[in-house]
């Protein structure tokens, strides 16, 4: 048994992408022209703000704690675990509390945050000879991770479920669908639901959100932290391998859990034009949106897909990020599995050859998930390119 | 050899402890290119000029667009189609008015900068960043530095001025806070309505004193501001104060800050439009002696032939717009940028037109409300000409000789576009109406706007460019403007303020202060008289059902607004006049109305149909204050209803 245990400092540099973070950029020749003079000859660029200095900004630093535990049981059953606690702090983040009457051109960032992660990685092996036919051994590994922000500068927003601290750093953050509205009557007796000072009135078939501060108006107001974080906070994989005389079987599993994501209907709305620079044209339809989608005919109230529009702008209460495209991204998924032959050694040696392996594997074999559409390992776009399986049959030949 | 190598080695060792010492240092100390501080914006002074150009931005780029000003967006004189499946400006303004502002995602915000409105805070710290910085460029003439700071001054008023008109009260931030103020600094309250003004005045008359009678070069600096420009926006800003929109308005008595400070004036004060009056008088005489007057020396360009009186005055009121500021002693002051847009105004006249409608979509759509506003040819409104058949408006009637110059001969068309004002026909093209221009300059060869059904030329051919209601905003478009084999524009400056305007306001102001008075009526009349009209008394007291309208100052008043309207049409004004008059709510109450655009036959044509349902309550006429702007600094209060 061996226990470890460190404690440290670790700072980071990378918190911006602008390498001069700390110095005034002001752009002499671009930014708010004018013209002047007959004909408009006379015209200059301007003068525009794209950093203001800022001499104190500086990296942000993490408070490490480790403990680990390493023992060995029962001969063949080797343990590690790993406890952490990392206190974050200096992490930088745009000043909030800055109203636009100030009139700044660039925003203001500071060392400003908070945040705590903590969790446990977990390992074991475990391999075993019975007897002279059988051999099995398995291995698997855990990883329990949360994190959360401890202070977090915001405005103080009167509705509480705005609120950044305490929540998990990578937490989805939109609104609540109730379902979709039965009709054009109904989507205009409800709580006002438009997203841009163009934007259009939802109709029959379109998402009816929760009118959370109960003020009648449906806005960014009514967001509140969703579901699990975007990143998994439970992460494991598990395998297993027998070996009888000459066949040999392997698997491997892998999976997450407590974790959520958003189908992205920017991205997947069919019939409006897509946003991928290589598809020309309008977006491709998803085969169980063809299925279930709310029409005059089929007035599901909570079918997979709400009204179609043909432009975004026709669809845009749709699009709002919401409960209505969070789905559970937990998975568990047969990621490999092997089986083999080895030829007796004294028929390879009768053959001329050191050793002869006939085998047939696979990868990604199956997926088993609560979410169906497509895999929840593609995230939020479906259309982006697909894990695959794949399926090898091989011959192992040492001369 | 080993020799050689250790001698070489303890070189090494020599030359890496020589380099360590200096060249790690400079490593490090590396001056990152081309970052400036805004201390080289005032280096000099051609560096400085670029700063004041970038305080005048907002104005000449932004604010007075009419795709963004709710002077002409809000104001229903022209609408765009909403429906359009892609749009080819920001139309955010011009949703406005069929009720979707918001507290979340404000339209025109100008507060924040969003929603298509400018960042109006931005350019006033821009201002007091020049008015701190000023004394830096050590090449600056004090002659010249004394007129930038003036015309600094006057920009800061302006910027504040343009926040005032859509918020009423408003934080006044006359000296910027450091990036670094505290979270206490930063949050400052709105200022009573009373305050504003005050502040906005106090900085005028900082700044007219040191400004330009005229601009001397204009080659270079036409556009900058001048003392009369200021003056006579000085006066608009009393104006905007004396109205009823900020002068005792009931509907915001009650209106009190989180203090309890209440920031509207609790009661009319009628000594307001005695101020207005006064920098109204201050303001014509400082323009007469910068040597403007009203423009109504028409000169026919070079090929125009034919030309009947009729026409020529037309041609004369649209020449008060469209004719280039340096030769326009109309214009008080315009932005030096040319204004674009008069491809949305021009109707497709000829086959090669309709092949090249790409260019000229004519979106710009003028409603029936808006043509009904121009009085007959006896100068009086359609509703009231005793001799005009108001009720029997929309009837056909075939366009005969005595028209020729007005309306096609032989093409049928409707009562209602017979016997109007000059003005009529200088501002709108219509179905059968003559457009004089577009590259004819034989007045009897002139093109009209065949407009019914798909296949007239300048009917609705593409449901993307297509205008709505059959009417074009023909004022904005410069006669000498061709479009048919390709455009070519004969570009114009769009006014901020012209004398036209100017006289109304001082015509208006002296109806308020004095009655009516034959003074008051004489400037309305001068403006009447460009455009061929009699003066007020004769026309009402020959030809309206009302003839002792002139007589009354309530009769006056509606006769001065009427005659802004008409005179101002399609300038961004009037979005702002029916505001500060309390009058756009029920200009709003009624649906926008066009022709049956796709009807070939006269008779299906002319049936009115809703084009755009406009929503306009109390509220509207204060823009919202964001939600997150309100939660960020707790100080600010929402404007009433919101």
């Amino acid at each position: 048994m061996k226990i470890r245990a460190s404690y440290g400092l670790v700072g980071n540099d990378a918190i911006s992408d602008r390498r001069f973070f700390y110095a005034s950029d002001v752009n002499l020749d671009a930014g708010g022209y004018a013209v002047f003079g007959t004909n408009a000859a006379y015209a200059h660029g301007g003068v525009s703000i794209n950093n203001y200095p800022d001499p104190n900004v500086t990296w942000e630093t993490s408070k490490q704690a480790n403990i680990a535990l390493e023992l060995t049981m029962f001969k063949n059953l080797n343990i590690t675990a790993e406890f952490y606690n990392y206190n974050r702090y200096n992490i930088l983040q745009q000043r909030s509390y800055i109203p636009t009457t100030s009139g700044l051109e660039a925003p203001i960032y500071a060392n400003l945050g908070k945040a705590n992660s903590k969790g446990i990685d977990l390992s074991m092996d475990y391999k075993q000879n019975i007897n002279k036919s059988w051999t099995i051994s398995g291995r698997g590994n855990l990883t329990l991770a949360t994190d959360k922000y401890t202070y977090y500068e915001e405005p103080n927003y009167p509705e509480a479920y705005r609120h950044f601290v305490g929540q998990p750093i990578r937490e989805g953050y939109g609104l609540i669908a109730d379902r979709l509205f039965v009709d054009d009557a109904e989507a205009q007796s409800s709580p006002t639901q438009i997203f841009s000072a163009g934007g259009k009135a939802p109709r029959g078939g379109d998402i009816k959100y929760h009118d959370l501060n109960g003020d009648g108006i449906i806005d960014n107001r009514d967001q509140t932290f969703l579901g699990y974080p975007q990143v998994p906070e439970i992460v494991y994989g598990y395998g297993l391998s027998v070996q009888y005389k000459n066949f040999d079987l392997s698997a491997f599993f892998q999976g997450q859990a407590r974790v959520s994501f958003f189908i992205d209907p920017n991205q997947v709305s069919p019939f409006v034009p897509s946003q991928e620079a290589y598809v020309y044209g309008n977006t491709q339809l998803v085969k169980q949106f063809a299925d279930d989608h709310w029409s005059e005919g089929n007035q599901n109230l909570y079918a997979t897909y709400p009204r179609l529009g043909t432009t975004r702008s026709d669809i845009e209460n749709n699009l709002q990020a919401s409960t209505w495209w969070l789905r559970d991204g937990s998975f568990m998924r047969l990621k490999s599995a092997e089986v083999g032959f080895s030829l007796p050694a004294s028929v390879s040696k009768a053959l001329g050859i050191k050793s002869l392996r006939v085998y047939f594997n696979g990868l990604n074999l199956i997926t088993w998930s609560s979410f169906k559409l497509w895999d929840p390992e593609l995230g939020g776009n479906g259309f982006n390119y697909p894990i695959q399986k794949v399926y090898n049959i091989g011959v192992n030949v040492n001369l | 050899m080993n020799m050689i190598m250790k001698f070489n080695y303890r070189y090494f060792c020599l030359l890496v402890l020589m380099l360590s010492g200096t060249s790690c240092k400079k490593y490090l100390d590396v001056v990152p290119p081309n970052v400036g501080t805004i201390d080289y914006a005032f280096r000099s002074r051609n560096e400085a000029e670029n700063y004041l150009f970038t305080c005048y931005s907002a104005l000449q780029q932004q604010l007075n667009d009419l795709n963004r000003s709710p002077g002409n967006t809000t104001s229903s004189e022209i609408i765009f189609p909403l429906d359009l499946p892609s749009n080819p400006i920001d139309i955010t303004g011009y949703t406005l008015i069929t009720g979707t502002q918001n507290v979340g995602n404000p339209g025109l915000n100008f507060w924040d900068g969003s929603g298509n409105g400018t960042a109006l805070f931005q350019a006033i710290r821009k201002c007091n960043t020049m008015l701190e910085n000023i004394d830096k460029p050590l090449d600056l003439t004090a002659a010249e530095k004394k007129r930038w700071i003036a015309e600094t001054k006057f920009l800061k008023a302006y910027y504040n001025y343009s926040l005032f008109r859509l918020y009423g009260p408003i934080p006044l931030i006359d000296v910027n806070l450091p990036v670094e103020a505290s979270t206490a600094q930063v949050k400052y309250k709105r200022q009573s309505v009373d305050e504003v003004v005050n502040y906005i005045i106090a900085l005028f008359d900082q700044a007219i004193p040191d400004l330009p009678l005229t601009i001397e070069n204009p080659a270079k600096e036409l556009g900058r501001i001048t003392k009369p420009a200021a003056e006579a926006i000085k006066a608009e800003v009393l104006m905007t104060a004396a109205s009823p929109l900020f002068n005792g308005n009931p509907d915001y008595a009650n209106f009190k800050d989180k203090s309890g400070k209440a920031l509207f004036p609790a009661a009319y004060d009628a000594t307001k439009w005695q101020k207005a009056l006064d920098a109204c008088k201050t303001a014509i005489a400082d323009c007469q002696a910068a040597g403007l007057h009203l423009n109504t020396n028409f000169i026919p360009a070079g090929g125009v032939t034919n030309l009947p009186d009729s026409l020529k005055r037309v041609l004369t009121f649209q020449n008060a717009l469209t004719e280039k500021w340096d030769t326009n002693p109309e214009l008080i002051y315009a932005l030096s940028n040319d204004w674009h847009g008069q491809e949305y105004c021009i109707p497709r006249l000829t086959q090669k037109a309709n092949q090249n409608e790409g260019q000229n979509p004519a979106y710009f759509a003028v409603p029936i409300s808006t043509t009904e506003l121009f009085y007959t040819n006896k100068g009086v409104p359609i509703d009231e000409d005793k001799t005009w058949d108001y009720a029997n408006r929309n009837q056909l009637r075939t366009g005969d000789a005595a028209n020729f110059f007005y309306i096609k001969q032989g093409y049928q068309t409707i009562k209602a576009h017979f016997d109007r004002e000059p003005r009529f026909y200088g501002s709108i093209g219509f179905d059968g109406g003559i457009w004089f221009g577009d590259g004819v300059l034989d007045a009897k060869q002139a093109r009209f706007v065949p407009a019914r059904g798909i296949t007239a030329v300048a009917g609705p051919k593409n449901p993307q460019k297509t205008n709505i209601t059959g009417y074009w905003p023909k004022k904005l478009a410069n006669y000498l403007t061709v479009y048919d084999d390709g455009f070519n524009w004969v570009t114009y400056s769009m006014p901020v303020m012209r004398m036209g305007g100017l006289y109304l306001l001082y015509a208006e102001a002296l109806n308020e202060v004095n009655g009516p008075t034959s003074e008051a009526i004489s400037y309305v009349d001068q403006v009447r008289a460009r455009a061929g009209l009699d003066g007020v008394v004769s026309s009402w007291a020959n030809y309206s059902r009302t003839p002792s309208k002139p007589e009354s100052k309530e009769g006056l008043r509606a006769i001065i607004h009427q005659e802004r309207r008409i005179e101002l049409c399609f300038e961004g004004q009037s979005g702002w006049d029916l505001r500060r008059w309390k009058e756009l709510q029920s200009v709003l109450s009624a649906p926008l109305r066009g022709w049956s655009i796709q009807e070939d036959q006269a008779i299906n044509y002319y049936r009115a149909r809703n084009v755009e349902i406009p929503v306009f309550n109390t509220r509207d006429y204060l823009w919202p204050i964001s939600s997150t702007a309100l939660v960020v600094n707790d100080n600010l209060v929402q404007n009433p209803f919101w």
